[in-house]
């Protein structure tokens, strides 16, 4: 159990992050994930600056995997009916909100053309993590991420409805300059779902398109409130097996079904392994099911896909001499060109 | 004059040319000087040059469905084979002309996710299913 005032630090230290920047000719991205009981929930909001078309474009992702199918959209938000407040996390439209208030983080979201809806509150449990202009291609990318949440709240898809309350819960902001032709990625985040024992891990490996050169990769650890372990570039090794082949896969936005609606090379594992003055990992990730959320490329008529991955993570290992575990529910992505 | 699909089909093929010229241009070049028939529902019109016009003629490509399937083929509901070999779509035309029309195809759904105005444009076909 987290003491109070170390919750209070954690939320006032996320507090003072600059949230929302809508600079000139930057790409922001807020995205959440919960392992709910029933469903893993994904909530992305999108802001692009334009420069060429003098337009921010600010898109919600919202996908929902239960019952062993994905529901869920991209769509796009009316200026008109947005409010966006710049150095905070405010954005509301309609009835929706996503926001930082009173420490937590607050979603409230229903696609107009999908019947998926959330109602979730995600209280920070560890204190975030800061990567800054980190260098891919000829851009900047930025990082904050918040590792260890607990979500509470609700999910309706369809019909259904899904309460909870302290399901593990996940959220980082990503903010740079950078062309989209330069980046690739693959991520993922798994966090246990004991909370007397709260490991968790984030991987990250940044790279070129076709994946010939990696930019930057770290696998971070973290033991409760704090990181417990960083391994970073030649301290790792990946390796993939399989690929993924699921009878079809969700395409979002749907409009892009059509013209996206290809094989993935995601895997069917990832391996991580990381080692170094001693400390070791050993991990898996198990994928399970995928849909594809499909980015239009700006330089081109082509598209790229980012793949959310949902499956298990298992890793073994030992730090500063005491053993690592974690055995939970986890999320990865893996971005390719998919039209 | 056209019915209400083929108004829809002029007023997306409008907003295409404005938002994203690009992939107007891209869908221009594939069906080139052709005429492509569409009979949608009791709707009939021609695609010409990259805009709707009334029929008139022959057609190099005669393409026969309903607003619902056409609604579903956008919003990824309904696989396109699925759509053929269940008859929900029928395709006439010589092999250079469906090719050609799969391009063009291909080419305003790429521009349709670059499109700000599209999504209400495709909920208009999707409530016209409805109705």
């Amino acid at each position: 159990m987290t003491p109070a005032h170390e919750l209070r630090a954690i939320a006032a230290s996320i507090a003072r992050h600059d949230y929302l920047r809508r600079s000139r000719g930057q790409r922001e991205w807020l995205h959440f994930s919960v392992d709910g009981p029933g469903a893993d929930i994904v909530v992305n909001l999108s802001l692009v600056d334009d420069p060429r078309r003098a337009v921010e474009r600010t898109r919600l992702t919202l996908l929902a995997y239960a019952d062993g199918r994905w529901e869920g959209d991209v769509e796009e938000l009316d200026p008109d009916r947005l409010e966006l407040r710049g150095g905070e996390l405010f954005a509301a439209w309609g009835r929706n909100r996503v926001e930082l208030r009173d420490g937590a983080f607050r979603i409230d979201a229903k696609l107009a053309r999908r019947p998926v809806a959330v109602a979730l509150t995600l209280r920070p449990r560890s204190y975030p993590s800061l990567a800054t202009n980190a260098r891919i291609g000829g851009g900047l990318i930025n990082w904050l991420v918040v590792p260890h949440a607990t979500a509470s709240g609700s999910i309706a898809v369809g019909e259904r409805v899904l309460s909870f309350a302290s399901a593990p819960a996940y959220h980082d902001h990503n903010w740079g300059r950078f062309d989209g032709r330069d980046l690739a990625w693959q991520w993922g985040r798994s966090l246990a779902a004991d909370p007397a024992r709260p490991s968790s891990i984030v991987f990250a490996r940044l790279c070129d398109p076709i994946e010939t050169t990696v930019f930057t990769q770290v696998l971070m650890l973290w033991e409760g409130v704090r990181p417990s372990r960083v391994f970073r570039g030649a301290e790792l090794r990946v390796e993939r097996e399989g690929l993924l082949r699921p009878a079809r896969v969700l395409v979002v936005p749907r409009v892009a079904t059509a013209i996206a609606q290809g094989p993935t090379d995601v895997p069917r594992r990832l391996h991580i392994h990381a080692n170094s003055d001693g400390d070791e990992l050993h991990g898996v990730f198990e994928a399970e099911d995928v849909a594809r959320i499909v980015v239009p490329n700006e330089h081109d008529l082509h598209a790229t896909g980012i793949h959310e991955v949902v499956g298990c993570f298992r890793a073994t290992g030992h730090v500063r001499g005491e053993p690592f575990e974690l055995a939970s529910r986890a999320v990865f992505e893996f971005v390719q060109r998919v039209a | 004059m056209t019915g209400p699909v083929g108004t829809l089909a002029s007023e997306a093929l409008a907003c295409l040319m404005r938002e994203c010229p690009r992939a107007h241009g891209a869908m221009r070049t594939a069906i080139s000087d052709r005429r492509v028939r569409l009979e949608i529902g009791r709707d009939t019109f021609d695609l010409v040059a990259g805009a709707v016009a009334a029929p008139h003629g022959e057609a190099s490509l005669l393409i026969r469905s309903d607003a619902a399937t056409v609604s579903e083929l956008v919003h990824g509901e309904l696989d396109l084979v699925d759509a053929l070999v269940t008859d929900r779509v029928h395709v006439r035309g010589d092999i250079d002309a469906v090719l050609a029309a799969s391009t063009a195809m291909t080419a305003f759904l790429a521009g349709a996710l670059r499109c700000d105005s599209m999504p209400a444009l495709l909920q208009r076909l999707a409530n016209m299913e409805r109705t």
